[in-house]
């Protein structure tokens, strides 16, 4: 690998390594399994980064490989898995676990939980990685109209889940953020 | 809750997040020694028989150990009867794979390690982003951790088979009752592995008299990057060894399996849960499967299944047979669910695509007593599993 493509995959990693880790636990991740998941969608991409860097979207071709390395760590699980031991969090995220704090963290995982994975990857992709209905339509390589359908059943299930909007509810009041 | 505020509520949550610093050099330095490992095996290659052998005892430092380890099942039976003699008879979720004979299908090099690493990683990083693939049961959870364990008493070059359950209802890896079995080959040092993860702060004791490192929370082990002993995935906070078996146990519910090699416990060889979604198939590489699983929710007359899964064989010509078997509760219910999964299969919405079956590749829907048999083509093994496990799968209900 030359030292320019080591150089430009550096910096790219550096832009992109904390939203990637992120959106790998909205995606339902532990933070350290995000952490996991995103070198190793990343390693996958800087093997072929030579086709990484022609992509007309880079962004969205490594999102595509990251939600494809998110689904194959979950070959071995089986649908209604809940992990009943709590994964080791940065102490950054200990130390802010206020119990209201925690309480919205929990509303939001629990309704992403609640989720089928195909709505709840459209909604990480629209809603936090902001891609347009075509770039994800790009990144999951499904019909635009396949995206629409997923956005509108996960917010569709959303909008009547109770416990968010309890905390819609209780941000409107000026709640914790 | 609009998209506004929902965009908000996910920027919040994800921002507790504070990941550690990106390990780049973990990256960059993987991607490099594939190369280097690229070239040495192919000088190596250029040169006489004799001098391969040793060549690369002389420059990996091997020594014995680089000899083709003796992949034999135990009993002289498959690798999938070995497994299911192992594994404690409750367990209600099964996925296994056979490494050894994925690999001497597609003919990766087993002349040394690190010959079989290279071959691996070709393996592992073809077209990730299309998911095609014809590896079957290639891949075992250490696989995508090959370059750091590349020197490690442990690694995919010595694994014969494993196998994911729980004994009792589906879980997840770190719940008590869940395991990962590994069949090693003959000689692998699963003492050089405890003590090096008792080196990494892990505590020894013993269960039902085999070696047992473990800590009480994967938290106080755990690196940064959720790994144990900088190498080894985070189920190896819990790690049982059987030296005399070759057998490697992750997991909470070593005991259980234990208890099985002891023969104080049945094993799936006895109760035979999977025995109808194995059926007569031969050549087994990879299992999901899953008994009692519960239904999403509706698909017309699709009837909930005993068990299901779907199974990856080899061929002789290096091909794969994939086929998956939906095991009913009589032959009546069986009857019922036919027509409806027909129906489903040609209509859809199946898989990523939420298409009908045929978009897919090409398929045979058969009927067998109470079981339901789907034989596929014309589709990547990838494809198959997608289409098993997203919400709209083909064996679900």
């Amino acid at each position: 690998m030359s030292t320019s493509r080591d150089t430009e995959f550096g910096e790219y990693v550096a832009a992109r390594w904390t939203r990637l880790v992120r959106a790998a636990v909205l995606l339902g991740c532990s933070p350290h399994e995000a952490e996991d998941v995103t070198q190793t969608a990343l390693t996958r991409c800087l093997v072929k980064w030579s086709k990484v860097r022609r992509a007309d979207d880079r962004d969205a071709y490594v999102y595509r490989i990251l939600v494809n390395t998110f689904t194959d760590s979950r070959r071995r699980r089986w649908t209604g898995e809940r992990a009943t031991e709590e994964l080791p969090e940065p102490a950054s995220v200990r130390e802010r676990s206020a119990f209201d704090e925690v309480h919205e963290r929990d509303a939001i995982d629990r309704a992403l939980g609640n989720l089928a994975v195909d709505q709840r990857t459209a909604v990480v992709l629209r809603y936090y990685l902001n891609q347009s209905e075509a770039q994800m339509a790009e990144t999951l390589q499904v019909a635009p109209g396949t995206v629409k359908s997923r956005l509108a059943r996960a917010l569709k299930a959303m909008a009547v889940d109770p416990e968010l909007a309890d905390q819609a509810s209780t941000t409107d009041e000026g709640g914790p953020r | 809750m609009n998209e506004h505020e929902l965009m908000q509520s996910l920027e919040h949550r994800a921002g507790g997040v504070e990941p550690g610093a990106a390990p780049l050099a973990a990256m960059t330095g993987r991607a490099a020694t594939i190369r280097k490992r690229r070239s040495l095996v192919t000088a190596v290659a250029a040169a006489a028989a004799v001098a391969v052998v040793a060549t690369t005892i002389s420059l990996v430092g091997l020594g014995d150990e680089t000899s083709a380890p003796d992949v034999v099942s135990p009993d002289g039976g498959s690798f999938l009867d070995d497994a299911l003699a192992v594994l404690p008879g409750d367990s209600l979720q099964l996925s296994f794979s056979a490494p050894s004979a994925a690999a001497a299908r597609l003919g990766l090099d087993r002349s040394s390690q690190e010959a079989y690493d290279a071959d691996l990683v070709d393996n592992l990083v073809a077209d990730p982003e299309t998911g095609v693939d014809d590896t079957g049961g290639l891949f075992t959870p250490l696989s995508v951790y090959v370059e750091g364990l590349a020197d490690r008493p442990v690694n995919d070059y010595h694994v014969v088979w494993t196998a994911f359950g729980t004994s009792g209802p589906p879980a997840g890896i770190g719940t008590e009752a869940s395991y990962q079995v590994y069949r090693m080959t003959p000689g692998t040092d699963l003492d050089a592995l405890a003590d090096e993860l008792v080196a990494a702060g892990l505590d020894e004791d013993e269960v039902r008299g085999r070696r047992h490192v473990y800590a009480e929370s994967v938290a106080e082990v755990a690196s940064q990057a959720g790994l144990i002993a900088d190498v080894y995935p985070l189920d190896f906070y819990d790690v049982t060894i059987d030296t005399e078996a070759d057998l490697l146990i992750t997991g909470r519910g070593s005991s259980e399996v234990l208890e099985v090699l002891d023969g104080e416990r049945e094993s799936l060889a006895d109760t035979g849960t999977f025995d109808d979604v194995i059926g007569d198939l031969e050549q087994v590489e990879l299992i999901d499967a899953s008994a009692g699983a519960e239904c999403y929710g509706e698909a017309g007359e699709v009837q909930e299944p005993e068990a299901a899964g779907y199974l990856v064989t080899g061929g002789d010509d290096g091909s794969v047979g994939l086929t998956a078997r939906v095991v009913l509760s009589d032959e009546a219910t069986a009857a019922t669910d036919l027509d409806a999964r027909v129906a489903l299969f040609e209509q859809g919405p199946l898989g990523e695509a939420e298409a009908p079956l045929a978009e897919y590749g090409a398929y045979d829907v058969t009927l067998d007593g109470w079981v339901v048999e789907l034989s596929l083509s014309e589709m990547s093994s990838q494809t198959v599993r997608d289409l098993t496990r997203l919400p709209y799968s083909i064996i679900g209900c």
